[in-house]
């Protein structure tokens, strides 16, 4: 095993790989800064320049831009509020508050060493759960899928500052949005209103861009003032602060980057849910959760160390039994094939060093990441303080790019005003928005998971020990808020007399 | 920087927006669950669990909210949102982001909308309609470098800045997506750019 390590970094480090990897790690990130278009976008368009390519140039080129993709999401999450892919939405609860306070370079050097440190702890658990792949992947069934997209959503709803009902209430709104289409199960076309266009359900990134997009720039055609607004500090020199810090809440980042490889396993559900319990498990180790939402070095830390780490989580059933979990792995998969690789055990004997490149190609695209970010940074954290009506027509420009982009729908781009509605809406009358988003993004899977459940074991998928287990998670959330919301109701009960 | 005020008013006990949103989502997920009943039991039965469960939730959402007005007080969130409020003992608040660090980006998005004036909601709607509406009509590379134009010159933006803004943001957009990725653009009904 350690020959094929060595081999597979051999390989990486050749002087045709690494070319290829630097241009697509520039490719990436020049495509990646602008929302819709990150990491399936940008691989689809590159891969008929594979054709021909041995496998590890493949994979040093196409790896190389997903992994700077990543953290072009986060970017643009923590300056402008704009988060590039689902998977970026924890980023913006405390990115963009920093960003407000006029932190933006710390906040930028925090999640970029963040995602470096979680890309490095996602590969190194590919690269520890190569002889143990299969159990791990298959330990998993419908129900345990089931429960762990009911545990995120609760998550989330418990994360909605005092107004669990709401985030409870806001979820079920975000699952029935995921509904809208035709039901794979039977093919009966559900909340579409007589509309084409709705058959296929709403896309997830108009709805995150128009949630977290809009409110953000009506905001600044309101106040007309700065990202960066009143704040009091502006330190767009705190990248290397913001870098340190990783290592100063090195157990945040680690247990982040731990969920997120492990949690980035489950196909489909990985990444999604595994940026929100990461953020959950911070808050609930953190000495100052009320921090959290505001502009919290740790929940940042969390969200950026958990995005990367998932992606080295979410390579693990793609290599192991050739089940893609996302759109990117899929399209990676199609790359396989391309290139004549079957997943699966011969991914772990004849071909290990292919697999064992993979894990290099992460953790060396990441670093080169970062040392292309660094100079970077400051012109970006700089934006943040460029005044309102100056951002307005550039942030608009980058919402409907990102809406129509994906499947160059204007549909796509109503679709995300309407969510940039709602997402008003629950500004101003104080109304939860992450559980909403989460609900749209696991509608679709929690319902898969709940039909597969029932058809294979009925309802005796409940005594699985694993979903007992789950379920006991969920119960002791919703009590340990309820125990929090009544002591803070005391508190400023007691404020008030 | 521009501070315009508003009065902010008082409204003890009763949150008129938690009820509008509650009632409007309650009406929602009852015509949600009502349009399972003509569906096959395969196909309603998580629609109808998901219905059911919201309004279930939408209605001990009202039960609080009756009981909170008829106590005459304000959920402990709205409170936290409203504290800043209460700071201007003018009655008047200014409609900027807030700088303390105690409240968070979403109590600073709160202030912002609820302490904005009906003007200033509609210049920044009419703003919203022109730039989409345009894109509708004309599409992106017709209404890019017209409304960035206006909105610069109309909040004073000089013209020199204005048109170098409209070059770059207008070159890059085509250049990237139409010359480098081959990407459409929204192209609108009424298409003059040849898109």
């Amino acid at each position: 095993m350690i020959d094929a390590a060595m081999m597979g970094l051999m390989e990486v480090l050749s002087p045709h790989a690494m070319g290829l990897m630097l241009i697509g790690i520039l490719i990436g990130f020049a495509v990646g800064i602008l929302p819709g278009i990150g990491g399936p976008v940008a691989l689809a368009l590159m891969l008929p320049f594979t054709f021909g390519m041995e496998p590890v140039h493949v994979f040093a080129f196409l790896l190389g831009m997903k992994v700077v993709t990543s953290t072009t999401g986060d970017i643009t999450a923590v300056l402008f509020g704009i988060p590039g892919e689902a998977t970026s939405a924890a980023t913006v609860l405390d990115g963009h508050p920093m960003a407000r306070k006029g932190q933006a370079g710390r906040a930028l050097g925090a999640v970029l060493m963040s995602s470096l440190v979680g890309a490095i702890i996602g590969a190194l658990v590919l690269a520890a759960a190569v002889p143990v792949l299969r159990p791990i992947v298959l330990a998993f069934g419908p129900p345990e899928f089931f429960m762990l997209t009911v545990v995120g959503l609760i998550f989330m709803a418990s994360l909605s500052r005092g107004q669990m009902l709401k985030g409870m209430i806001m979820g079920c709104v975000g699952l029935l949005i995921a509904l809208v289409g035709i039901d794979p199960q039977a093919g009966v076309p559900r909340y579409v209103f007589g509309q084409l266009e709705l058959w296929e359900g709403l896309g997830i990134v108009p709805i995150v861009i128009g949630l977290f997009g809009g409110p953000e720039i009506l905001q600044l055609m309101l106040s007309k003032e700065s990202i960066a607004g009143k704040a009091t500090t502006r330190k767009i020199d705190g990248v290397w602060e913001g870098m340190l810090d990783t290592f100063r809440h090195w157990k945040v980042v680690a247990w982040a980057g731990g969920l997120g490889a492990a949690i980035g396993v489950i196909p489909g559900v990985g990444g999604s849910v595994s940026q929100f319990i990461a953020y959950g498990q911070a808050k609930q180790m953190s000495k100052h959760p009320e921090e959290f939402g505001k502009g919290s070095i740790e929940g940042l830390l969390a969200a950026g160390g958990n995005n990367n780490a998932k992606d080295g989580g979410a390579l693990i059933p793609m290599i192991a039994i050739g089940l893609p979990g996302s759109v990117t792995t899929a399209i990676l998969l199609n790359a396989f094939l391309i290139s004549g690789l079957n997943p699966g055990p011969e991914m772990l004997t004849t071909h290990l060093d292919v697999t064992f490149s993979m894990v290099w190609i992460t953790i060396i695209a990441n670093i080169i990441v970062v040392i292309l970010a660094i100079p970077l940074l400051k012109p970006l954290a700089r934006l943040t303080f460029t005044e309102g009506p100056i951002l307005v027509p550039f942030l608009l420009i980058l919402i409907v790019l990102g809406a129509y982009a994906e499947n160059n729908s204007m549909f796509d781009v109503w679709i995300m005003l309407g969510a940039a509605v709602i997402g008003i809406v629950c500004l101003r009358w104080n109304w939860p928005r992450v559980p909403l988003l989460m609900g749209a993004v696991l509608g679709d899977l929690c319902e898969r998971y709940l039909f597969l459940s029932t058809s294979l074991y009925g309802w005796s998928w409940i005594q699985r020990p694993l979903v007992i287990g789950l379920g006991a998670l969920v119960v002791a959330i919703i009590f340990k808020t309820g125990w929090d919301m009544r002591k803070n109701a005391r508190r400023l009960a007691e404020t008030r007399a | 920087m521009t501070s315009a005020t508003t009065t902010s008013k008082a409204r003890k006990g009763i949150n008129y927006g938690d009820w509008v949103i509650s009632l409007a989502l309650l009406g929602v997920m009852v015509a949600a669950y009502l349009m399972t009943l003509k569906w096959p039991s395969g196909t309603a039965f998580f629609p109808e669990l998901l219905s059911l469960s919201a309004i279930l939730f939408l209605l001990v959402q009202l039960a609080i909210l009756t009981w909170n007005a008829v106590l005459g007080r304000r959920d402990t969130a709205r409170a936290l949102a409203a504290a800043p409020k209460a700071a201007h003992s003018n009655g008047e608040v200014a409609l900027v982001a807030e700088g303390d660090d105690d409240l968070g980006n979403e109590n600073e998005f709160h202030n912002i909308f609820s302490s904005a004036d009906r003007r200033m909601w509609g210049e920044a709607i009419g703003w919203m309609v022109l730039f989409f509406g345009g894109m509708y009509l004309f599409g992106l590379l017709v209404t890019l470098p017209v409304f960035t134009l206006l909105y610069l010159r109309a909040n004073k933006v000089s013209w020199l800045v204005s048109v170098l803004y409209v070059v770059v943001t207008a070159g890059l957009i085509y250049s990237i997506f139409s010359l480098f990725l081959h990407l459409p653009l929204p192209t609108g009904i009424f298409p003059l750019s040849g898109e």
